[in-house]
């Protein structure tokens, strides 16, 4: 398959070739992923569209690194992480370092306030606590939800909530970010206003951005999407819609 | 020898004794006015006794005045020793062996409800952990969380029970001595409990798979 963008791979922050994935062995087995390529670069947010039992969750756990592919390769911020077989056994640390997630629902820790939840990442990769606590309320800052660095998650809005799991997604600098469905549950202002964070995060820390989901009212606003059949994507322009020119304002 | 004998004919079994007869209905028959105070009569001006209480001179030894009262048929003599393991060994022993059998059936229901409590919080938390996994947290660290809420649980509870037993103690009729060295015995024994409830759900949470974070299907 022929890439819109053609980055080498040292300068992809995603590169995904013939990768494949199968469940189960003999006459059980089900081929998941049968050959999925895909290029992101550093600062760019593609779509990853496809109906149900397409593959799509499958090709999300193996670019989390939460299971293994059958084959394939994978690079992900310039390095090799998965060539046949995974190049690193510790994939906890590997998932911490490299790969920022973002979930349908937020999923804060509720026993922990904005700001700890955001920090946690950092402190968890040995970073001081007083430095990841530092890096936590600039993000806040980056995202307008500092003034609630102190307030238990349940205490905010779903869409001040979204933000500050976008914060945790990138309090580790990664250079990849995973969104699983952020905007499904918002509504269509807070579902632009999350995409507009996204972008301008993956423009400010240039992580390169891969949001599956089936929102028709985000799909409009992806330059690039992959869409997923059969275990098998395809890539087509997107209609880059501005999300400036969509809404303005920030989810409350 | 014996410098004094005390007879204490009305100790609380004569009294209970007498109580017991009081209530008795075949003493108290209609028929029969007289029938309560004879028998309570009887009883005062019985000749029996349940215990002499003697109390040495100066200069001899309480088993010297015991040894020949032993050779009498079916009485029997105590010197101070003796009566302080009658009253530590038996009637303390039984009392303290009682209320460790509490101790051990409210250990056993604490720790059943603190396992109970800790393991349905874990599963509210089922996606929480998987998220915690997903984003590069070790078991270890999970596991400690969840054994710090099992001890913060355990703490609070002893905190409460320290503070409602020595506030009521006074309302109950029986003295309970609680030593300071008991109440940290006892402290231990809760974060051991709180600590051993808090396995199962953390071998819950050790299972839990990352891949629970991210939507089913695929």
């Amino acid at each position: 398959m022929t890439s819109i963008i053609q980055p080498s791979i040292r300068q992809a922050g995603i590169v995904v070739q013939r990768l494949r994935k199968v469940y189960g062995q003999g006459d059980t087995a089900v081929e998941a992923l049968k050959s999925v390529d895909m290029v992101v670069c550093p600062g760019e947010v593609v779509g990853l569209v496809g109906p149900s039992g397409s593959g799509k969750s499958t090709l999300l756990k193996c670019l989390g690194a939460i299971i293994e592919p059958t084959s394939g390769r994978m690079v992900l911020g310039g390095n090799t992480l998965y060539d046949n077989a995974w190049k690193t056994k510790d994939l906890r640390t590997l998932r911490r370092d490299n790969i920022g997630f973002v979930f349908q629902a937020p999923y804060l820790i509720p026993f922990l306030d904005v700001t700890d939840n955001v920090a946690l990442l950092p402190m968890l990769a040995g970073m001081p606590n007083s430095l990841a606590r530092a890096r936590a309320l600039e993000l806040l800052k980056e995202l307008d939800v500092a003034h609630r660095a102190k307030a238990e998650p349940s205490q905010l809005s779903g869409g001040e909530q979204q933000r500050v799991s976008i914060a945790r997604a990138l309090a580790n600098r990664p250079p990849v970010i995973l969104a699983d469905e952020p905007t499904a549950p918002l509504n269509s202002e807070r579902a632009l206003a999350v995409m507009r964070i996204l972008n301008r995060m993956a423009i400010q820390y240039q992580a390169a951005v891969i949001v599956v989901t089936h929102d028709e009212k985000i799909i409009p606003t992806f330059k690039r999407i992959y869409h997923i059949r059969e275990g098998r994507t395809m890539e087509e322009a997107g209609e880059g819609r501005s999300l400036d020119q969509m809404r303005p304002t920030l989810p409350s | 020898m014996p410098r004094k004998r005390s007879f204490f004919k009305d100790n609380d079994a004569i009294v209970n004794d007498r109580a017991r007869t009081s209530a008795n209905p075949a003493f108290n028959r209609p028929g029969l006015p007289g029938l309560l105070d004879a028998a309570i009569a009887s009883q005062t001006s019985s000749h029996s006794v349940n215990a002499v209480l003697v109390r040495v001179r100066e200069g001899y030894l309480p088993e010297q005045v015991a040894e020949p009262i032993r050779r009498w048929k079916h009485l029997e003599a105590y010197d101070r020793a003796g009566m302080e393991d009658i009253l530590v060994a038996k009637l303390i022993a039984t009392s303290a062996k009682q209320i460790g059998m509490f101790l051990v059936i409210l250990a056993i229901v604490s720790a059943a409800v603190v396992t109970f409590i800790i393991y349905t919080m874990t599963i509210g938390k089922i996606r929480e952990i998987a998220v915690l996994k997903l984003i590069g947290t070790s078991n270890t660290t999970i596991a400690s969380m969840i054994l710090q809420q099992a001890m913060g649980l355990g703490l609070i509870g002893f905190l409460v029970g320290k503070l409602a037993a020595t506030l009521w103690a006074p309302v109950f009729p029986k003295y309970v001595l609680l030593l300071q060295n008991d109440a940290l015995r006892g402290l231990a024994a809760v974060m051991l409990i709180c600590a051993l409830a808090s396995t199962l759900a953390i071998r819950i949470a050790i299972k839990v798979d990352p891949a629970e974070a991210i939507g089913g299907g695929t």
